[in-house]
């Protein structure tokens, strides 16, 4: 119980300086059966921590989202990145061989304009984004279509950054068996 | 110690206090959701998209909310997570080949509807009405009748320096249910 108590503590700390500590990742650090008094600690220092000065790309993209436009696209428009430099690092930090970039590019693409459902989208998917962007993993916006009452999906976003149009037939350009790719960006939580 | 959160009652539902609130929260949201173990990686991005998509749309109509803007939209995240659970145990069970549901997994298919049929007006006044003496009246004044807290302090014969302790006790109280009511 002193390790819970030693970790609440610890997350008190972090979020108050504003490092963005990962709640579940503190969940991660004790066993098992003491995960729910844990979170229970943690939503409390939530309830009683006033929120961080949100950083200015979180402001950024949190007007994006509210004009209706793609948060991602904004994002990195405003780190004057080109996608093809951001589909090649996010290639690099997911590890992917280069004959598979086009195939990175396409989601991407899907991901930064609200098609792709978020709760496919690996972890690992997220983090990389977020170092790519130069910004935290909790304060990235990304956008999934939204769902409807069936829980099926509907794109929320049409709009795409002019001469950024990405064939999405690419993807069924590589027909078989799923690889990788497919399971980084649509694979389920986790 | 919790900075006093302004209050969308007094929010006039333009975007640039929208743009704060999302903003502010919009980190806490997700580890308020991550803290529950209940959902993973893009679940959790799911649920904290469903969370502001509803506080956005509420605050552009107009919605009063009763409780402070961190206390609403921290209940507002415990609802969503909840249908969002429910709903995804909905979805596997419908998937599930015909005869092959497990005795010990329950599926709570009414869970979704419950929730949206959870008048908001009817939520906060059963937490106030959890509230003991004092510390009710004053957040039913403050809240529900949207007196300022001077006012309060009037009504209730009191200092204006212990309405203050009383609001805040009453929030810290608010918080810590709305903590228990996650897990």
């Amino acid at each position: 119980m002193s390790d819970i108590h030693a970790l609440e503590q610890e997350f008190r700390r972090e979020y108050a300086a504003g490092r963005h500590p990962d709640a579940a990742a503190f969940l991660e650090r004790v066993p098992e059966e003491q995960r729910e008094e844990l979170g229970r600690r943690i939503r409390e220092v939530l309830a009683e921590e006033p929120p961080p000065d949100p950083a200015p790309e979180t402001l950024l993209m949190v007007q994006a989202m509210l004009r209706g436009e793609p948060p991602l696209l904004q994002l990195r428009a405003s780190r004057g990145m080109s996608r093809d430099e951001v589909v090649s690092q996010l290639r690099d930090e997911l590890d992917i061989e280069p004959a598979k970039e086009q195939r990175v590019a396409v989601y991407y693409h899907e991901l930064e304009t609200g098609q792709l459902p978020l709760a496919g989208i690996r972890d690992r998917v997220f983090d990389a984004v977020a170092k790519v962007m130069g910004v935290a993993r909790a304060s990235l916006m990304l956008q999934g279509p939204e769902r409807s009452a069936d829980g099926a999906g509907q794109p929320v976003f049409a709009r795409a950054e002019p001469g950024a149009e990405v064939s999405l037939d690419m993807l069924a350009a590589t027909p078989g068996e799923r690889d990788e790719v497919d399971d980084l960006f649509t694979g389920g939580p986790g | 110690m919790r900075k006093e959160t302004t209050s969308t009652a007094r929010l006039p539902g333009n975007d640039h206090d929208l743009d704060s609130v999302v903003a502010e929260y919009w980190e806490p949201v997700l580890q308020w959701i991550r803290s529950t173990g209940r959902v993973r990686g893009g679940e959790a991005e799911e649920v904290r998209q469903e969370v502001f998509l509803r506080v956005t749309r509420e605050i552009r109509s107009g919605m009063q909310y009763r409780l402070p803007i961190g206390a609403a939209i921290y209940r507002i995240t415990n609802w969503t997570l909840q249908g969002y659970v429910a709903s995804a145990a909905g979805r596997r069970e419908r998937e599930r080949p015909v005869g092959d549901t497990p005795v010990d997994e329950p599926v709570d298919h009414g869970a979704q509807v419950a929730i949206d049929q959870v008048g908001q007006d009817e939520a906060v006044e059963e937490l106030f009405r959890r509230l003991h003496g004092q510390e009710s009246r004053l957040m039913t004044l403050h809240y529900l009748e949207g007196l300022e807290l001077s006012e309060v302090a009037e009504a209730m014969g009191i200092t204006a320096n212990n309405a203050h302790q009383i609001h805040h006790r009453a929030k810290k109280r608010i918080h810590q249910w709305l903590v228990e009511e996650a897990t």
